[in-house]
């Protein structure tokens, strides 16, 4: 048929999910307000930072190709982590994901998410979370997409059990990519030192091993130490989390 | 943000005592190991694109490339089929310029690809050489190396459609190496262009031909891959993309209507004739680049040497000026004349063989089309074209006032090329000039007349003018005392003097234009010794009056006499007219109650879209659906109703920006959930103030969906979605037509 041939990306249907009647808020709010045109500066705002938009934001102008590419690049190694250390084999997480991103792709650009103190993080989370739980009833096919009601996340079952091990990739994720800018901006020297430091070896063994004093590279290792601290906290404002 | 409070942030763990917040960071940064994929040990992640991952293996001894393709159809036999055909044609590709492609096939759902792997960097990178550009010389004996492979491959007829650095990697020892070789096909890009909905686009959108960027993926040749080469050559000698600036739809539209600057005026030491080969391999239109890959090479073979190179003959400009230096006069005439024929086609060369009777003034109707008449990137963008003719439109009465002849001559180029582009108010003003001008002449000026009145009959045709019939009548007399009684062109005027009795003379003139296209039909039969568009447009003409009219059975046989003419012309040539014909005979079908041929012509139509006629596939499912509810298959019916429905959000997500997102919403629900009545008022609420032209498209559609949802026994659904429906329809002032019973009763 037709449309099988048309390589659509959202391509599917899905089967009807299972409805629970928890109320809780649901984190975006769903309908009314419009899109904005790609000419107009997107309606979210953010409170603390009105000179740049963060990235959560800016998925949600339609042209900014560039910002979902970014948004794939971070979040989509944590959900394939994530869903990883749920079970999953390196291809369903990478399915899984797809899915995921398909999902939130379709819904970011049509509804108003409104960022707040943790909201994105528990947002993602219960997203991937269910799609989890709903992979493990039924492996997705590559082309499904969630139903809607999943990615507003509106009267889901709530995998609350899973929480905590969400929270800790989220760090994990976090530490990572930070660590990841350390070692793009500093001194390949300092890096190294950093990462014999990281494996479990002494200040004064890598001082020896370097061939510099034990307070150059205990200076070295707080320098990085505030630098992560400043990194992380920056990933998270930029997410949308905010600091009171 | 330095010195901050970082409690609020709980267990991120940098804020821990002693050595702990280093274990912290050590444990996150310990990855689970990727584990095996198809037998291949995953070593690392390589890369990743908006079409799959791919990951560094281990095999044996060996690392290899595998890649997992995300995207794409696979899930049907016959895409596995089509899967299976193409891996096999890239499989036999044994160059050295060219990774092997050593095993392929699925694994789930998903296709895995494995290939050598390469040690390299992307070819672009290797040029800019770390901010320390390599030498020119070098660069060019890398891209003819490319050359080399591109031009193997293409002889095994395998393009590569997705040319771009990351593809292009060049190893330690400047030896380049083709990947993915004909995979771009396989990377899930049946359709349209790939990932344009995905992630990761822009990268490859940056290399992308024109034609590429606005067509079917499946019809890429050669010259699409020898563009996407020229973007990179480009990019090699300049350091920089020529069109990668801004958001996608400034690039698309950059590639599509932008000259590239000359890579000289980037780079100061590169050559005019370097320029050329460059700009040539990125002419917009593809019959204006290299003839294949293998002439790019000779030619950047020739610019090594110090030889002339074939791409600034391309130039007409400079061909002129060498040639009319070195030959003076009348030899020239005869080289200008061949190059007129190339650039200009037969039109311009009648009118320069007019200037060549007067060979003293042929050096400023030479000047004149340098400087207005030629397309630095090929005329193939309607507005270059349009800016390029109202430029040399603008002059001619200021510079040839002097020359009549020669002003009727360029005037009348002019009046066709806008009549190519559809421009019908400046055919008529520069035509009727054409006209004023010969009509004192006797004799010389009859062509020039003829061709006059042809375009203001087919000005007048298009504003619906009765005018045009007396325009047509002049023209076909003139038409017959130059050529005949059964030229093709005659047959061509009797076709278009048949169009306007029909669409132009008030009261429509039936039995007239019943005879025109007879003779017409009847003298491109005799006069032509093979079929030809021209035949086939004036039997399509006469099918479609027969079908307007109420005569539908001898329209079906009209349309399906058309379409096999149709099939046996170049396909390139007539895919738009085929699949509108294919469209009014399933119409035609659709009134004699034909519901199977019907059908049948409606999927052909689809078929054969390819991006040529979009907004004709909406309806084309919706038709579709029709036929086979009218046979009685309703829940096949409904499939396609709805398919159509999602068709048509997916349309408007695209062309009615307003309501894109709402559009994208409510196709993926639609496809989710079929059509519900709770979709219908956000329909209508989407389309804002375009409502009244799609809303009764869409009722049609929407009630002929309740009608199958009743039919398959879903009552309360259909009711649903017709008091929806009505509800819609009142609110917008339009009538209701629940029961789909449409506007001819059908």
């Amino acid at each position: 048929m037709f449309l099988a041939e048309a390589s659509l990306w959202i391509d599917s249907v899905v089967s009807e999910g299972e409805n629970c009647s928890i109320s809780k808020e649901p984190p975006i709010a769903p309908g009314a307000a419009p899109v904005p045109l790609a000419s107009e500066t997107s309606t979210l705002s953010i409170k603390w930072n009105t000179t740049r938009l963060s990235l959560i934001g800016r998925l949600k102008s339609r042209d900014d190709q560039e910002a979902w590419r970014e948004f794939d690049r971070l979040y989509g190694d944590l959900i394939v982590s994530y869903a990883r250390r749920r079970g999953l084999g390196l291809a369903d997480a990478e399915d899984l994901r797809q899915v995921v991103l398909m999902s939130l792709l379709t819904v970011m650009k049509s509804f108003e998410f409104q960022p707040g103190r943790g909201r994105f993080r528990s947002y993602l989370g219960r997203i991937v979370g269910n799609a989890v739980f709903r992979f493990r009833e039924r492996p997705f096919r590559r082309s499904d997409v969630l139903e809607l009601d999943e990615v507003l996340v509106r009267n889901l079952p709530c995998p609350e059990e899973h929480d905590a091990l969400w929270e800790q990739e989220w760090v994990d994720h976090h530490l990572r990519r930070a660590m990841e800018t350390v070692r793009r901006t500093f001194e390949p020297r300092s890096v190294e030192a950093f990462h014999q430091l990281l494996a479990g070896h002494g200040t004064a063994e890598v001082a020896e091993a370097l061939e510099t004093t034990t307070d150059a590279v205990h200076k070295m290792k707080q320098r990085i130490r505030q630098r992560l601290k400043e990194l992380i906290a920056e990933q998270v404002l930029e997410e949308g989390e905010g600091i009171l | 943000m330095s010195g901050g409070d970082y409690s609020w942030m709980p267990g991120l763990g940098i804020d821990l005592d002693g050595g702990d917040w280093l274990d912290r960071l050590r444990r996150a940064s310990e990855r689970a190991p990727l584990g095996e994929l198809g037998g291949y040990e995953l070593v690392e992640e390589a890369g990743r694109g908006g079409q799959g991952v791919v990951y560094r293996a281990r095999q044996g001894g060996r690392f290899v490339a595998v890649k997992r393709i995300l995207s794409g159809p696979y899930a049907s036999s016959t895409q596995q089929r089509r899967f299976e055909r193409e891996v096999e044609v890239v499989r036999r590709l044994e160059h050295p310029g060219i990774v092997r492609l050593l095993d392929a096939r699925r694994i789930g759902e998903a296709p895995i690809l494995v290939m050598e792997w390469i040690e390299g960097i992307p070819i672009t990178e290797w040029a800019a050489h770390g901010g320390n550009p390599r030498e020119v010389g070098d660069i060019l004996e890398v891209a003819e190396r490319v050359c080399e492979a591109l031009q193997y491959a293409h002889h095994q007829g395998v393009f590569h459609r997705d040319l771009k650095p990351s593809n292009l990697l060049v190893d330690g020892t400047g030896q380049p190496h083709l990947l993915d070789f004909g995979l771009a096909k396989l990377n899930g890009a049946d359709g349209r262009f790939p990932g344009l909905t995905s992630t990761g686009f822009l990268g490859t959108l940056a290399y992308a031909s024109p034609e590429q960027v606005d067509g079917d993926i499946a019809d890429l040749d050669a010259s699409s891959d020898i563009y996407s080469f020229g973007v990179i050559l480009f990019e090699m000698l300049t350091g920089r993309n020529p069109f990668a600036e801004g958001t996608v739809s400034e690039v698309v539209r950059a590639i599509t209507e932008d000259d590239p600057p000359r890579p000289s005026s980037l780079v100061p030491g590169i050559d005019r004739s370097l320029d050329a080969v460059v700009l040539k391999a990125l002419s917009k239109d593809p019959a204006r680049r290299y003839p294949s890959i293998g002439a790019l090479q000779r030619d950047l073979a020739r610019h090594q040497a110090g030889e002339p190179v074939e791409a600034r003959g391309q130039s007409t400009a400079y061909v002129l000026s060498r040639l009319v230096r070195r030959h003076r006069m009348a030899s020239a005439l005869i080289a200008i004349l061949a190059v007129l024929v190339c650039a200009f086609g037969a039109t311009m060369t009648v009118f320069f063989l007019k200037a060549q009777r007067d060979a003293l003034r042929a050096d400023r109707v030479q000047s004149f089309l340098e400087t207005s008449l030629v397309p630095p990137g090929g005329a193939a963008q309607l507005t270059y074209a349009r800016a390029m003719l109202d430029q040399a439109a603008g002059r001619v009465a200021l510079e040839l006032a002097e020359e009549p002849s020669i002003e009727i001559g360029v005037r009348r180029a002019l009046a066709i090329r806008y009549a190519e582009i559809g421009a019908w108010e400046q055919v008529q003003a520069q035509a009727e000039r054409v006209l004023a001008m010969t009509e004192t002449m006797s004799e010389s000026g009859r062509k020039d007349r003829m061709v006059a009145l042809g375009l203001l009959g087919n000005a007048a045709l298009q504003g619906g003018d009765p005018i045009a019939v007396q325009h047509f009548q002049r023209a076909l007399s003139l038409c017959r005392d130059l050529h005949g009684e059964s030229h093709p062109l005659l047959a061509e005027h009797h076709h278009w003097l048949g169009s306007a009795y029909w669409r132009c003379a008030s009261p429509p003139r039936v039995d007239r234009a019943e005879r025109e296209f007879q003779i017409a039909i009847e003298m491109h039969g005799q006069a032509s010794r093979g079929p030809s568009l021209a035949a086939a447009e004036a039997m399509r003409s006469h099918a479609a009056m027969r079908r307007e009219i109420g005569d539908a059975g001898r329209a079906v046989v009209g349309y399906e006499r058309t379409l096999e003419m149709l099939d046996e012309l170049p396909a390139d040539l007539v895919s738009r007219i085929r699949i509108e014909c294919l469209q009014e005979l399933g119409l035609a079908c659709m009134t004699v109650e034909d519901w199977e041929k019907a059908e049948a012509a409606f999927r052909q139509a689809v078929g054969l879209r390819g991006g040529v006629l979009e907004d004709a596939v909406p309806p084309c499912l919706a038709n579709i659906g029709t036929s086979i509810q009218y046979r009685g298959e309703d829940a096949e019916a409904l499939s396609w109703l709805e398919s159509a429905v999602v068709a048509r959000m997916e349309l408007l997500a695209e062309s009615y920006p307003p309501g894109r997102a709402q559009f994208v919403l409510l196709a993926a629900e639609i496809r989710s959930h079929g059509l519900r009545a709770a979709a219908i008022p956000k329909v209508a609420t989407a389309l804002a103030e375009i409502a009244p032209v799609i809303l009764p498209l869409f009722q049609l559609t929407a009630a002929r969906i309740a009608n199958a949802r009743e039919a398959l026994g879903e009552t309360d659904r259909a009711e649903a979605l017709r008091t929806a429906l009505v509800e819609m329809m009142l609110a917008h002032e339009l009538a209701p037509d629940p029961w789909g019973v449409g506007p001819t009763g059908r």
